[in-house]
């Protein structure tokens, strides 16, 4: 889906729910990074796998999705991801692939009020969404080229507050990205 | 020139691939991000879907 070349080397296996990749992110420090596609559930009589990110602490054997390592190397990283997403689809073509940012829960927001310096305004928080604006932000600026390949679809909040899945659009603020291999049509 | 050796016995260097195949053992079997599917279901429970 990105540069090939641009791309940390991967462990790939294939799990009980899906697939992962294993990669070591080498910027400022050596950090283990982990990619998970997981079966959530049929949506359309096709299988949809979430897109889960994040950091592997050796020490502890947990996996995060929700810490900002600040590496140094976030472009290399995000090739990285990207680069997992046809691999994806080699093993599962039929199958939607779906992507919401871990900074987009309530939670996130909740606890960033609290700790944060930055004084946002009233039911907003400058830090939230920062993920799901990347993959939205890549997207958007590659969007006519990927959509040779691939069909995308957002997901919005609606104004009444109805959670909504269209044809994806350029330019729209959308919580969850779903893809899916061209010439397979829900 | 003097050489700094490592006596400390809780840690040892492992190669990248090392280290990749290491972690992919002690992850196999795991789902990695539970809450993160049930977040998705959520989603999708909620969602209607407007697509051509």
């Amino acid at each position: 889906m990105s540069n090939p070349n641009y791309s940390y080397d991967v462990e790939v296996e294939q799990t009980g729910v899906g697939l992962q990749f294993i990669f070591v992110s080498e910027g400022k420090n050596d950090i283990v990074k982990a990619i998970e596609y997981s079966y959530v559930q049929n949506l359309m009589d096709r299988q949809l796998y979430n897109l889960g990110f994040g950091d592997y602490d050796l020490e502890t054997d947990r996996v995060m999705d929700e810490p900002v390592s600040d590496n140094g190397d976030h472009y290399l990283i995000l090739n990285t991801v990207l680069n997992s997403i046809p691999t994806f689809f080699q093993h599962y073509p039929q199958a939607i692939m779906a992507v919401q940012g871990s900074d987009s829960k309530p939670e996130f927001i909740v606890r960033c009020k609290a700790e944060c310096r930055r004084r946002c305004a009233e039911g907003e928080c400058k830090k939230a969404h920062r993920r799901i604006n990347i993959y939205r932000g890549y997207v958007d600026a590659n969007l006519s080229i990927l959509q040779k390949e691939y069909v995308f679809y957002g997901g919005r909040n609606d104004i009444d507050g109805q959670i909504v899945i269209e044809d994806y659009r350029k330019g729209i603020k959308y919580d969850a990205i779903l893809v899916l291999k061209k010439d397979v049509n829900l | 020139m003097k050489s700094k050796i490592n006596t400390r016995k809780d840690q040892v260097k492992v190669s990248k691939s090392g280290l990749l195949s290491l972690v992919a053992s002690k992850l196999k079997g795991r789902v990695l991000f539970p809450e993160k599917i049930e977040k998705m279901k959520e989603y999708l429970r909620q969602a209607e879907i407007k697509i051509s």
